[in-house]
């Protein structure tokens, strides 16, 4: 194996991000992902130049705090080696929490996975007063504006961006143990991204939120 | 409504404390019986970069009876959102409080991460002060490097561990084990007969069964034992050969100070400088073989997925195979993208040429500690650098790719003047002028400066802490003189160096400060954002005692000594001849060129090791 060895193969794995790996941030998780691939032994493909770094790359980011069942990572490498040999190889390495559920062959010249826009699934558990109609209508009412101007820091200064055009859609999923299960489809991509925390809070309904899941991505 | 997921989303950096790291080890709790939480009272960050806390929990995790568990202290937010949710510090591995365990062992690394040693003990549901702890509790027990004047913190523990714990831990935990089956915790005394069974185990300090006396001053006269089973004096416990380094280190999420495989190459160190405390409380120098080191950093780099490896020692440059471990291992490494680093490499020649050997693509950065300015000053301290080795060592480096190179010195040591000071800028300049001729306007020179602070068990233990005035005007010297291009100059904060110089030499009434500060809010006193300067003053204040009488006053050759019962194997007499040697500037030989005489090898236990004392 050599530094220098081209890609000659890329693999998008389908993966769920459970506990406890909540709070581990997105680019802990890039590292997660280089030392799962070391300890697999796979022939992971690097990046040329003055600094090489393992060509591993993940899809839109996941907010820390949020679990998903719909996580995507594409690994390049230097031998080509089966998909089922992959999965059985990083079965053995993943801490508790990272769960391979699929392994396929993507071209090697498909844009990069970061670069996509997509929409993006989530759903949490929230607690509300009223019924389910009155729920629906306050997202329904919250859909109707607008604008919904949110502050974000950034690099220590507070921005205002608008929400609203992140928000693609809110629907009540159902009840479970009191609480009402809320379904959001935000963007997510170079154009700006939605985060479920940012709209549950707009909602009014951050505090009371338990379990925020992210259950699709789908590419644009 | 504060379930720990709300706390968690509302903390920072929530990720220190969910544990579920790759090779942590999560036994079953209900059938293993002996049951052993090991703190480090420092952020998650700092502590997952011990790796002594790694060793022991590797050895107490390897027997099927016992299960070993980590905690870190909490970083303020969280101590106040436990707090306000009544909800125990957790162990990592089971989320269990500290009053589920039998003992509860916590490291001491440093002074000034004593109080959070207290905020872990109260978190997890246990007073802080032994006397004030149930029957039922949790034995706590102590060590580290801290341990090595265990007085400041002896109200705080039941025992502490003197030395190394890879031997002594299981033995102590063995008894405990034993001595609970057999229903000893429900006798009539139940600790103190238990205590008094691990008074006679080597290395084992139980304070209770001790008592200082003082003088009409303040001054400690004496320490002496009570009952029949304390040793007058407590000998620190050495493994004669090292045992196998740990290889399935944890490999945590978040990025911990040092985010690395950590392979222990050798321990201990013969250079001898007289202010360095490790390098005479953990004498004498134990090798791990070639073989030994290649084979352990195989199984750790494909147990870890680390990208990097780091051959930890006092000295790496020492280690009588460096070159052929760093050859070998570099041959491993690069085809992998793994890199090796070399902390802690002697100024010469020799050491650029191992770090050329380990880095192979980038070159960041190499560090070197002159420690002083002056040939004189470096003669009295006993650092074995001369202003020739360092320019030929920063040639060798600048003339070989490198552009930056990285110096560490220290202000107040003992015998320093103003002069020696002004030739921290000089050297500074001629090395800056090195890497100038070969690397023009790219070349440069950081220097980090710290304040110097007397340890006990040094030389320099009966020396006063440089006062203030004169360590500002020194700081004012080298802020002023290195205003030179190609040169950044950085030092540590002084204002908590009295605290550190009073804890480390203080006795056992400095625990009363200890707990008061801590009741009034100190915490991470190393943190300049969190340290409580005015609570500290109130503590010395209330107690009646000043940190001055700790920190700065100079100890006649006869005064008694705090720590005087605690035996490392190093002579007194040899580390006074050290600190007449530093007054008349006379280095003293590195211990491989011909044994030095501080006595290690007749006090400890060494036959049949790999020992080094020659």
């Amino acid at each position: 194996m050599s530094l220098d060895a081209p890609a000659v193969q890329r693999l998008r794995l389908d993966y769920a991000k459970g506990e406890p790996l909540r709070f581990v941030s997105h680019l802990d998780m890039l590292r997660l992902w280089e030392r799962a691939c070391r300890r697999a032994r796979l022939p992971i493909a690097h990046t040329q130049g003055f600094n090489p770094r393992p060509r591993i790359a993940l899809a839109c980011p996941l907010p820390t705090g949020v679990t998903s069942r719909a996580e995507k990572v594409d690994l390049f490498l230097t031998a080509r080696l089966e998909p089922g040999e992959v999965m059985r190889r990083l079965h053995a390495v993943l801490p508790a929490g990272v769960e391979v559920f699929a392994v396929a062959e993507v071209a090697l010249t498909e844009p990069a996975l970061m670069s996509l826009s997509a929409t993006v699934d989530y759903q949490a558990a929230v607690e509300w007063p009223g019924s389910a109609a009155d729920l629906d209508a306050h997202l329904r009412a919250f859909l109707a504006r607008e604008s919904v101007v949110r502050e974000r820091e950034r690099k220590g200064r507070d921005a205002h961006y608008d929400l609203r055009p992140l928000v693609e859609r809110l629907w009540i999923v159902g009840q479970r143990e009191g609480r009402y299960i809320l379904g959001m489809r935000l963007k997510s991509g170079p154009q700006g991204t939605g985060r479920p925390d940012e709209v549950l809070k707009a909602l009014g309904l951050w505090e009371s939120a338990r379990g925020v899941e992210r259950t699709a991505i789908v590419f644009a | 409504m504060s379930d720990l997921e709300v706390i968690l989303r509302e903390v920072e950096k929530p990720g220190r404390y969910t544990g579920g790291e790759w090779n942590s080890v999560v036994k079953d709790w209900a059938s293993t019986p002996v049951k052993v939480a090991l703190a480090y009272p420092d952020t998650y960050e700092i502590g997952m970069s011990n790796l002594g806390l790694m060793i022991l929990y590797d050895i107490l995790n390897r027997q099927p009876d016992i299960l070993c568990e980590r905690v870190y202290a909490p970083w303020l937010d969280m101590e106040a959102r436990l707090r306000e949710a009544r909800l125990p510090l957790y162990s990592l591995e089971t989320g269990h409080a500290l009053t589920d365990f039998d003992i509860v062992g916590i490291s001491l690394p440093y002074e000034l991460n004593y109080t959070n040693a207290l905020t872990i003990l109260s978190l997890g549901g246990l007073a802080p002060l032994a006397a004030e702890r149930r029957a039922e509790d949790p034995l706590v027990i102590a060590g580290g490097s801290g341990a090595y004047n265990p007085e400041p913190m002896a109200a705080f523990f039941d025992l502490f561990v003197i030395g190394e714990g890879e031997e002594v831990l299981l033995e102590l935990v063995r008894l405990y084990a034993d001595w609970k089956r057999s229903g000893g915790a429900t006798g009539p005394r139940p600790k103190a007969d238990f205590l008094r069974q691990a008074a006679r185990i080597g290395g084992i300090y139980v304070p209770s069964f001790y008592a200082a006396e003082y003088d009409a001053e303040g001054r400690v006269k004496r320490t002496v034992p009570l009952v029949p089973e304390a040793p007058a004096r407590v000998v620190k416990r050495v493994v004669p050969a090292l045992p196998p380094p740990p290889t399935r280190l944890i490999v945590p999420y978040i990025q911990a100070v040092h985010d690395r495989a950590m392979l222990e190459i050798q321990r201990g160190c013969t250079q001898g400088c007289r202010f360095c405390q490790a390098s005479t409380i953990y004498r004498p120098v134990r090798e791990r073989t070639v073989d030994e080191i290649v084979r352990a950093a195989d199984e750790m780099l494909l147990a870890t997925g680390h990208e990097e490896i780091s051959l930890v020692s006092l000295s790496s440059s020492d280690h009588s195979h460096i070159e052929e471990v760093v050859r070998a291992l570099a041959e491993r490494c690069a085809p992998k993208g793994v890199s090796i680093s070399l902390p802690s490499l002697r100024a010469d020649a020799f050491s650029v040429r191992l770090a050329e050997m380990v880095q192979t693509t980038r070159k960041t950065g190499l560090t070197f500690a002159p420690e002083a300015g002056s040939q004189r000053l470096r003669d009295a301290i006993n650092k074995k650098v001369s202003e020739e080795d360092l320019l030929r060592t920063a040639e060798a480096a600048f003339s070989t790719g490198w552009n930056r190179i990285k110096l560490y010195f220290m202000v107040g040591q003992p015998t320093e003047t103003d002069e020696d000071v002004e030739a921290i800028v000089d050297l500074v300049k001629k090395v800056v002028a090195v890497g100038r001729r070969y690397r023009g306007g790219r070349a440069q020179v950081s220097v980090s400066v710290a304040t110097f602070v007397p340890k006990p068990h040094t030389p320099f233990q009966w020396e006063p802490l440089v006062d203030d005035e004169t360590l500002r005007r020194r700081l004012e010297i080298l802020r002023r003189g290195l205003r030179v291009k190609g040169v950044e100059f950085s030092w540590h904060d002084p204002g908590t160096t009295l605290l550190e110089a009073a804890l480390s030499r203080g006795d056992r009434r400095v625990a009363d400060v200890i707990y008061r500060a801590w009741q009034l809010g100190a915490r991470f006193d190393a943190w300049g954002d969190a340290y409580r300067p005015e609570a500290w003053e109130q503590a010395w204040r209330e107690c009646g005692l000043s940190p001055e009488f700790y920190g700065r006053r100079p100890r006649d050759r006869d005064e008694a000594l705090p720590w005087d019962h605690i035996d490392i194997g190093v002579r007194k007499e040899f580390l006074w001849r050290e600190a007449e040697r530093c007054r008349a500037a006379m280095p003293t030989p590195d211990c491989r060129e011909g044994c030095v005489g501080c006595g290690v090898n007749a006090a400890l236990p060494l036959a049949g090791g790999t020992a080094l004392c020659p």
